[in-house]
């Protein structure tokens, strides 16, 4: 199958006014195992042709626009032609304000592929699980799933639109354990990057091997309301209120609650800073164009604690009258100036390192989860607690926050190492 | 007006074409490997997505190809393609084959059964095919759920009425089996946003509500009071506060139930967990770790909800298993590698992603059975409480058997009677075996919403319901 064979039956078919086309080529390695036997070895090869044909018309006086979309996979490339005739039909169904899509545009280029992942996953993946083990030392690894991935955009528009870029991904899931029986715990963890050095299993698993030790035993957090410091994955979807509330899209719905120039929150002891940029090399979240063709651009979504700019894709750019930025990014958020013991040290405060799930409502800002790995600190003394939950809102739960001086890197976040929030409800303890 | 969106795809795989040819390559690969079986999947559809601000048609990603699994004794290899030309997927075969002579092969390991002799072919029944509707009349009666939500209240700035349906169409080879099942699931959805206050502060709230079923387009007629209530229930706790930390006796809805339901015991009794040494479950087996008025159930044979099928991907026929019986968890709920492994008995619970990513041992319908009690008795018995429904995810720690539901909405019960204060959102936390042995009494309804999915940890999503009766029970809320 190619994309300039869809392309082609696209570009002849009456009635489409504009197109994307996509193709995404996905050869995944997979490595499972229990314990230190191997379970299972997968491989996979697929390849997605998504095309998105527009339509023009007009209903009355004002100008509409219809869209379908179809995806071919496999070997269907002959099935285009019949395809993109039934999407102007499907088209002429909807209706939609009209946008322009993608023109020509530079693209940029970006490290986001590895060599040796694309080009020689299983000696990647025998190392990995060879760090892996290593890193795990005495601690048993009851199961552990290995994948290297090699991903191939190309992207083609109406408009002229031409980009491509390759890119590989790792995925490394893991549950070390600690204890038998009716005292057994176990602590889980996922390492997601894009090369092996990020990966970097064996700076991450003595931490893990530490957490599922100081779950054994672990009693319930105290009820009430506290500071509670958030690191680790906690981080990883703290901040996604502002960012979806920053979005051209949240604006055009209505239900955005950020205005430009206006204080995210009602009272800041550290200003937030929060940045969303897709051009970091060898970051998860980076991409130089999205799926519409948009060349992406970072975004200074809130500096100095007040809003500054939206996300917008290209479709509610021109809806809003806005520059179009494109979709995806590592959310980037400045540091604060306390250390981060110090965070800590101010008791008694709860630190939240891992929970259950942990994903604050995007509409509401609302959070709850369950703590899985978290210290009571008080008085110099550090005692983990598991079980219980910590909930709140984003939005009034950032006032007077505080965040570490110290930075750390994840997978789709780049911030302070510590986030302290002042008066969150905790739940435990009777 | 083309009327489906199956009459200019590509045409769905050929059994006729394919069984042969997936039987002698199995054959061959048995020349070679003690076990070899073929998987041929083609899932697509159509969501046809009415909004506020946005209107929508697009098919569902599709995902069609091949696996070929070798049981070396010791591994499962498996090699996947997304073409199901003859030479692609000889080459898959051989790929497959090959990898499993670069692992070795243990002769002395136990052969796998591959289950009795049985040729058959099934498929949904649907009242209406959904294919038979014109793609125009799903437009319409998207765009009527849109507009019914939009226009009950001044408050909801987003409404959207979906219409979706999939289609899996599945070939299943190995040496004693030649399984086809065509699976049409349809469900229509309705979701609102609500908002007051926007610009610097404000409020805003968000619930979705909706049936699927396996079923044609008479799955996408829903009760006429849903979309009023959803309506009703979003202004409700728009702004609405949390409640105090505390244990509290509840009533779980049956919507509530079921996420407890698939969380505590589908989770728990995962039988490839057990393997890994990942689930506290299988030291209970046979002992009780919940009320005995409890009884739950995995059921991938539940006549015409979404979640069950008629094989698995491994082709092991569907069948009910009782998972907890009066209290007593009975039995696991197993894939062919954990049942293999363990000796357990194998249950059709084997299940993928897709063609693209491995089984794992996979929940269906998972459900509290019936009990003998009213709602309203349930209701009655509570001092100060709360009736919990409109839940929005779960997640399980089977090790330690730590459990997190999560909810849109708490309505407070005093003296027996809802008070019409609404606290939003709430958070489940607790213990398992405490949670279930708790249940004091258990509604004698049932209901499946058919609106779930299911991810193995945070990937490998599944289609799947849950559901079941009223429970009032005792929980830590937050």
């Amino acid at each position: 199958m190619t994309i300039e064979a869809v392309v082609r039956a696209v570009t002849r078919c009456p009635g489409v006014a504009a197109w994307v086309v996509r193709e995404r080529r996905l050869t995944s390695h997979q490595r499972y195992r229990i314990f230190q036997k191997r379970e299972a070895e997968r491989s996979a090869r697929t390849t997605t042709v998504e095309v998105t044909i527009h339509t023009e018309r007009r209903d009355g006086d004002r100008s509409v626009l219809g869209e379908a979309a179809f995806t071919l996979t496999g070997e269907a490339t002959g099935a285009a032609p019949a395809l993109a005739r039934r999407a102007v039909a499907q088209a002429a169904l909807v209706a939609n304000p009209p946008y322009v899509l993608p023109g020509p545009s530079h693209v940029p280029h970006m490290a986001l592929r590895d060599p040796a992942v694309a080009e020689r996953p299983l000696e990647v993946l025998d190392a990995l699980e060879a760090e892996l083990d290593g890193a795990a030392g005495d601690t048993p690894v009851g199961s552990s799933e290995f994948f290297a991935e090699s991903h191939e955009v190309r992207v083609r528009t109406s408009g002229g639109f031409e980009g491509a870029y390759a890119a590989t991904e790792l995925y490394v899931e893991f549950a070390l354990l600690a204890g038998n029986g009716a005292e057994g715990v176990e602590c889980h963890g996922i390492r997601r990057a894009r090369r092996p050095r990020e990966l970097d299993l064996s700076g991450a698993l003595p931490h893990h091997a530490r957490w599922a030790a100081d779950r054994r035993g672990a009693g319930l957090p105290p009820t009430g309301v506290m500071p509670v410091v958030f690191s680790e994955e906690a981080l990883d979807s703290l901040f996604a209120p502002f960012a979806a509330h920053g979005s051209a899209r949240a604006r055009y719905e209505g239900w955005s609650r950020l205005t430009e120039g206006k204080a995210v929150v009602a009272a800041a002891a550290d200003p937030l800073n929060l940045s969303i940029d897709p051009h970091l090399p060898w970051r998860l979240g980076s991409r130089p164009f999205d799926a519409e063709g948009q060349v992406t651009a970072p975004v200074a979504m809130i500096r100095d604690g007040r809003f500054e700019a939206r996300t917008a894709s290209k479709r509610y750019a021109d809806y809003l009258g806005l520059v179009p930025t494109g979709g995806g990014g590592t959310l980037v958020v400045g540091p604060g100036a306390t250390p981060m013991g110090d965070l800590l040290s101010d008791g008694p405060v709860l630190h939240a390192l891992r929970f259950s799930t942990f994903h604050p409502s995007a509409v509401t800002g609302a959070f709850s989860g369950e703590l899985r790995t978290a210290y009571l600190c008080e008085n110099g003394k550090v005692t983990p607690v598991s079980g219980g939950s910590v909930s709140g809102n984003v939005f009034e739960a950032f006032a007077n926050a505080r965040f570490s001086r110290e930075r750390t890197v994840r997978p789709e976040y780049d911030g302070p190492m510590g986030v302290r929030l002042e008066a969150v409800t905790v739940a435990g303890r009777p | 007006m083309p009327a489906s969106p199956n009459a200019i795809q590509p045409p769905l795989p050929d059994p006729d074409r394919l069984i042969p040819l997936l039987s002698d390559l199995v054959a061959r690969m048995e020349a070679d490997v003690p076990y070899a079986a073929a998987l041929v999947t083609d899932e697509r559809g159509e969501r046809v997505r009415m909004g506020t601000t946005r209107e929508q048609v697009e098919p569902v990603a599709p995902a069609r190809g091949a696996v070929f699994s070798v049981h070396t004794g010791r591994t499962v290899v498996e090699a996947a393609v997304d073409d199901l030309t003859e030479g692609a997927l000889t080459a898959a075969a051989d790929r497959a084959v090959a990898a499993a002579l670069d692992l070795g092969i243990d002769r002395r390991a136990r052969k796998v059964d591959p289950g009795p002799e049985m040729a058959a072919r099934f498929a949904t029944t649907e009242a209406t095919p959904y294919d038979a509707v014109a793609l125009a009349d799903k437009v319409d009666r998207a765009r009527s759920l849109r507009d019914r939500a939009a226009a009950l209240d001044g408050r909801v700035v987003n409404a959207i009425g979906l219409i979706g349906h999939t289609r899996s169409f599945e070939v299943f080879v190995n040496r004693a089996k030649r399984l086809v099942q065509d699976l049409k699931r349809t469900q229509a959805v309705v979701s609102v946003t609500c908002a007051v206050g926007t610009d610097g502060g404000g409020q805003s709230a968000a619930l979705t509500d909706g049936r699927g079923r396996r079923a044609g387009w008479e799955a996408v007629d829903l009760p006429d009071d849903l979309v009023p209530r959803l309506v009703a229930d979003c202004t409700r706790i728009l702004g609405a506060p949390r409640l105090t930390p505390g244990y509290y006796d509840c009533v779980f809805s049956p919507e509530f139930a079921g996420i407890f339901a698939h969380e505590a015991f589908g989770h728990g009794t995962e039988a490839d967990m057990f393997l890994k040494d990942r689930s506290r479950g299988q030291d209970y087996l046979g002992q009780p770790v919940a009320a005995p008025i409890v009884n739950m159930y995995d059921a991938p044979d539940l006549a015409g909800e979404a979640g069950g099928y008629f094989f698995d991907h491994e082709g092991q026929i569907a069948a009910t298993t009782q998972i907890i019986e009066k209290g007593i968890l009975v039995r696991a709920i197993t894939d062919l590698a954990s049942a293999h492994a363990l000796g357990l008995p194998r249950t059709a619970n084997g299940r993928r992603e897709s063609f693209a990513r491995k089984a794992y041992t996979r929940m269906s319908n998972t459900f509290f059975g019936p009990g003998d009690a009213d709602v309203s008795e349930m209701l009655a018995t509570i001092r100060h409480g709360f009736y919990l429904e409109r839940p929005s995810n779960g997640m399980e720690d089977p090790k330690s058997w730590g459990i997190q539901l999560e909810g849109h909405m708490a309505s407070e019960v005093v003296d027996g009677k809802l008070t019409g204060r609404v606290f939003s959102p709430v958070i489940v936390t607790g213990y398992v075996p405490e949670l279930l042995q708790s249940i004091t009494m258990v509604g004698r309804d049932r209901e499946i919403t058919g609106l779930g999915m299911c991810g193995k940890g945070y990937k490998e999503w599944v289609k799947v319901t849950d559901g079941g009766p009223h429970l009032r029970l005792k929980a830590r809320l937050a």
